[in-house]
């Protein structure tokens, strides 16, 4: 029987834990890919452990509670992004600037990551999974639990769209 | 620079953020998180109470033929659990009649369906866990449900059946009628809320509608 940490109420049992320190990172950076606003990225993140916390004794007997926490992110990620969307839109309309900016160390990642928010969720889903985890595509298969070639048409029309999309911004996207 | 060149430099960008983030300490944070939930909980029970309540002398819908159901919003479609397959919804659908792309946050669910026929599923798929039990053996909740056009007051009995399938018995439970009314709220507009009563277990609901269906699998977990 593993151990508990214990804080208040809340019990958190060992095996979560590593959990958690394992894969948080990821988690992070799978939301950044999605929303592009690292703030937003981390709280995605808590609250897709958060949920997986509540329902941790179904969650550790999936075959893949990595792939479950995975989805949660992106699901998550995908939903803030929208209302960071809608909040940035309604400060436009008043003509006031965002403290929710979207950060970036460049302006190109900051436009690849742009562009592939407004792509539709699956499509933006294996580009996150694809170009930070470097999964194959059977991995993105079995994360989203669709199939092998649904997962390679997705990622075909998601690079055909971001590459015409950065070659009209002059980008030599030549391999896509 | 090409495509590919880009994509692995914004992967690597995105992971350099993973890796410095600050990782909280987790017992803290979801002891936090406990009491606001709790406390956001305490305000939907109450929105549900009063939107019952207001159902009935507004005329719109009747009371559901399933009492004590709680204000938690179940549902789900793919499947990552280890023995019931719940739904994940994929975030895709967008609702019609000017709903937000996501349903308010005091939801904690995503659409799923299509503009004839949708609901509302968390994002990590429905586990109805502490439903309340009228009837020993029988939990009750209430599933909401839109269909585009739907006026609530023009409507309060709409055609809508929705059948619960249990996964490992094949056992069906039909709800229609008595179980089913309408409502409106000014966040998520004008709605259908199905009571229903099941048993421990993965069912599989499947709405019906004007002869298209929408489904999700929930679990009714052990006590």
């Amino acid at each position: 029987m593993a151990g508990h940490e214990h804080a208040a109420e809340v019990q958190v049992p060992d095996d979560f834990g590593d959990f958690y320190r394992q894969e948080y990172a990821t988690m992070v950076a799978l939301a950044y890919g999605m929303t592009a606003d690292q703030a937003a990225a981390e709280e995605v993140a808590q609250e897709a452990f958060l949920r997986v916390l509540n329902d941790w004794d179904r969650v550790r007997a999936m075959s893949s509670p990595g792939g479950w926490v995975r989805v949660v992110t992106l699901n998550l990620a995908r939903s803030r992004w929208r209302r960071l969307k809608s909040e940035l839109a309604a400060l436009a309309r008043l003509g006031k600037s965002s403290h929710t900016h979207l950060d970036s160390t460049s302006i190109e990642l900051e436009e690849f990551w742009s562009l592939v928010r407004q792509l539709p969720s699956r499509q933006a889903q294996v580009v996150a999974l694809r170009y930070i985890e470097d999964m194959q595509l059977s991995e993105i298969a079995s994360v989203l639990g669709i199939a092998e070639g649904s997962v390679k048409a997705h990622l075909h029309q998601a690079r055909k769209r971001l590459g015409r999309q950065l070659e009209e911004k002059g980008w030599a996207a030549d391999d896509v | 620079m090409t495509f590919d060149d880009l994509a692995q430099n914004a992967g690597r960008q995105a992971r350099r953020i993973g890796s410095n983030a600050q990782r909280p300490n987790f017992v803290a944070l979801a002891a936090r998180k406990r009491r606001q939930r709790t406390l956001s909980l305490a305000v939907a029970s109450a929105v549900g109470l009063i939107l019952l309540l207001l159902a009935g002398p507004l005329g719109v819908g009747r009371e559901l033929a399933i009492e004590g159901s709680t204000t938690t919003f179940p549902v789900t479609t793919t499947v990552l659990a280890a023995e019931c397959p719940l739904t994940i919804p994929t975030g895709e659908f967008v609702p019609p009649d000017g709903l937000p792309e996501d349903p308010p946050d005091l939801y904690s669910a995503l659409w799923h369906g299509t503009a004839e026929l949708w609901t509302m599923v968390p994002p990590e798929g429905a586990v109805w866990g502490g439903l309340p039990e009228n009837t020993p053996g029988v939990f009750t909740q209430k599933v909401f449900w839109w269909t585009e056009g739907l006026v609530a007051m023009q409507d309060p009995v709409p055609p809508l059946v929705v059948v619960a399938r249990n996964l490992s018995s094949g056992e069906t439970v039909e709800f229609s009628e008595r179980d089913i009314t309408t409502g409106f709220r000014p966040d998520i507009g004008s709605f259908m809320i199905s009571g229903v009563g099941l048993g421990v277990g993965c069912w599989e609901l499947t709405g019906e509608l004007n002869g298209t269906t929408t489904s999700f699998v929930a679990e009714i977990p052990e006590s």
